[in-house]
């Protein structure tokens, strides 16, 4: 069999594997923005519960490996009497342990804004929410959005290994076709390629984009 | 999406307390007289049960279990199509209702989930490069050649290999099938074990490159028989499974459905084959 009858007969197959794993990226990213925000912002809590629950959350999720915790939504919790789809536990799993990283990135550029913008929304007797709002969380974007994008690319990656709690993902239908045809190079080859794909020309310019405009929204020059 | 599973088990056991007599069915029973349908869970194990194009139940263990529900007057199914490996967490964790993965009545299984009565005898066979270069038949070749064996993890042959005394140094574990193919053809193995069906479906793909030896060069004790697994709780779908097994076992309709997967009347288990006695192994 070419590669041109390989591709004729399997793209679809891989297509709609490529849709699910879309979904689960679309789900944790959403999932992992909010925790991010939710998290990095308790960190920085004036209330001490506040950021212990924070500490506790983010050194559980980023300290074990996803993978395991991907076993243990998807085996372990149905014991416990609470069972999700294989696509929730998916979703749930990389949203948790992302927004684990997340979470720090958003706290780390929150401190990033100049002690100076503090001070004048203080002298201008802003509310400490309304602060936030208005005047600390847009000049967060700038500096959160690259190491953001990496974390985002880093994610569809990631979403690969749901194959394994049998979520028919890319890599499940790649891992499938491989188990019944033996054409590897072939199967995980254009795997590799769609993957590519949509970092490249899909996550990419859109991350960029998102950059170019919190710059705009700054009144920089987005090249500077 | 959220489903909270009600804690049936202690139910059922308070229940089984309180009316030992009353004939309340298994969870599993429950659910099909209420018209769900069963969910047949496998990984892919080719001939032995794997997935089809639209996830189809494919493979003769998948058909003969298609068969014997049949019998039982069920015929609505979903599949699931998992990795070996999780293929008892998962049925634990109520993901499917019965394993028809061609799983082997072994000790450590039985401990976990139950199985039918057996549905076949089978053999491993130790799959070689073409030629068989360094003399591979059984486990005491692999040990004095220091040959690096392969198979998979979870699979018998892990244990079998432990008990004619293959050093850990020499085992690779891969997931499964695939990888154990892969492990082969990449050289990073000498040997690989695995069942007789196994070996040969991939001998057969790979035109040439290997040979698969003589199952009946290993011990006897290494041969298996393959049940159908189910949760422990649900016991009235197990006795109603059984009868319905006894009843088609190595009749046309079994014959038939499992012909174009290579099962022949040699894999029936034998009249004398017992669940219980493969659980004490």
């Amino acid at each position: 069999m070419s590669y041109f009858e390989f591709i004729a007969t399997y793209l679809p197959k891989l297509l709609q594997g490529t849709i699910n794993t879309v979904l689960v990226l679309l789900g944790s990213a959403a999932l992992a923005i909010t925790l991010s925000v939710v998290f990095g912002l308790m960190r920085l809590s004036k209330v001490r519960t506040n950021r212990v629950l924070a500490t506790i959350y983010i050194e559980f999720f980023r300290g074990t490996s996803l993978l395991v915790q991907l076993y243990w939504v998807y085996y372990v919790l149905p014991l416990m009497g609470v069972s999700f789809t294989a696509i929730t536990s998916a979703i749930l799993a990389l949203g948790l342990n992302f927004g684990a990283y997340g979470a720090e990135i958003f706290r780390g550029a929150i401190i990033a804004v100049p002690k100076a913008q503090w001070e004048a929304a203080l002298a201008l007797n802003m509310s400490p929410w309304l602060r936030m709002r208005r005047i600390i969380i847009p000049q967060t974007y700038l500096i959160l959005l690259p190491s953001a994008a990496n974390l985002t690319i880093e994610l569809l990656k990631a979403t690969a290994l749901v194959a394994l709690i049998s979520v028919v993902d890319l890599m499940f239908v790649a891992k499938q076709i491989n188990a019944t045809t033996w054409m590897s190079a072939q199967a995980f080859g254009t795997a590799l390629l769609l993957y590519y794909a949509m970092s490249r020309f899909v996550l990419t310019p859109f991350l960029r984009w998102l950059e170019v405009l919190a710059a705009r929204k700054m009144g920089m020059d987005p090249r500077s | 999406m959220l489903k909270i599973v009600k804690t049936t088990t202690l139910a059922a056991i308070g229940g089984a307390m309180l009316f030992a007599s009353s004939a309340t069915a298994d969870p599993l029973s429950d659910r099909l007289n209420a018209g769900d349908p069963i969910r047949l869970g496998f990984a892919t194990a080719i001939p032995w049960a794997y997935p089809g194009d639209a996830g189809e139940p494919l493979g003769f263990v998948n058909a003969l279990t298609l068969v014997v529900l049949e019998e039982m007057g069920i015929t609505n199914y979903e599949t699931s199509v998992n990795e070996w490996s999780g293929l008892i967490p998962g049925l634990q964790a109520n993901r499917y209702d019965i394993i028809t993965g061609g799983m082997y009545i072994l000790k450590s299984r039985c401990e976990n989930i139950n199985f039918s009565d057996p549905i076949g005898l089978f053999g491993d066979a130790f799959l070689v490069p073409a030629g068989n270069p360094m003399n591979i038949h059984t486990y005491q070749d692999i040990i004095t050649t220091g040959a690096t064996l392969v198979t998979g993890a979870g699979f018998n042959t892990v244990e079998a290999a432990k008990k004619e005394g293959v050093p850990d140094s020499q085992m690779m574990l891969v997931a499964g099938e695939v990888e154990i193919l892969a492990a082969m053809r990449a050289g990073r193995a000498d040997a690989a074990i695995q069942t007789f069906f196994g070996a040969m479906e991939h001998m057969e793909k790979t035109d040439g490159q290997f040979d698969v030896t003589d199952p009946a060069d290993l011990p006897v004790w290494t041969q298996n028989w393959v049940g159908i697994g189910m949760r422990h709780e649900d016991t009235d779908f197990l006795a109603a499974f059984n009868v319905a097994l006894a009843a088609v076992i190595g009749g046309d309709a079994w014959m038939e459905a499992t012909a174009p997967y290579g099962y022949t009347e040699f894999q029936l288990p034998g009249a004398d084959a017992s669940t219980e006695f493969a659980c004490t192994r």
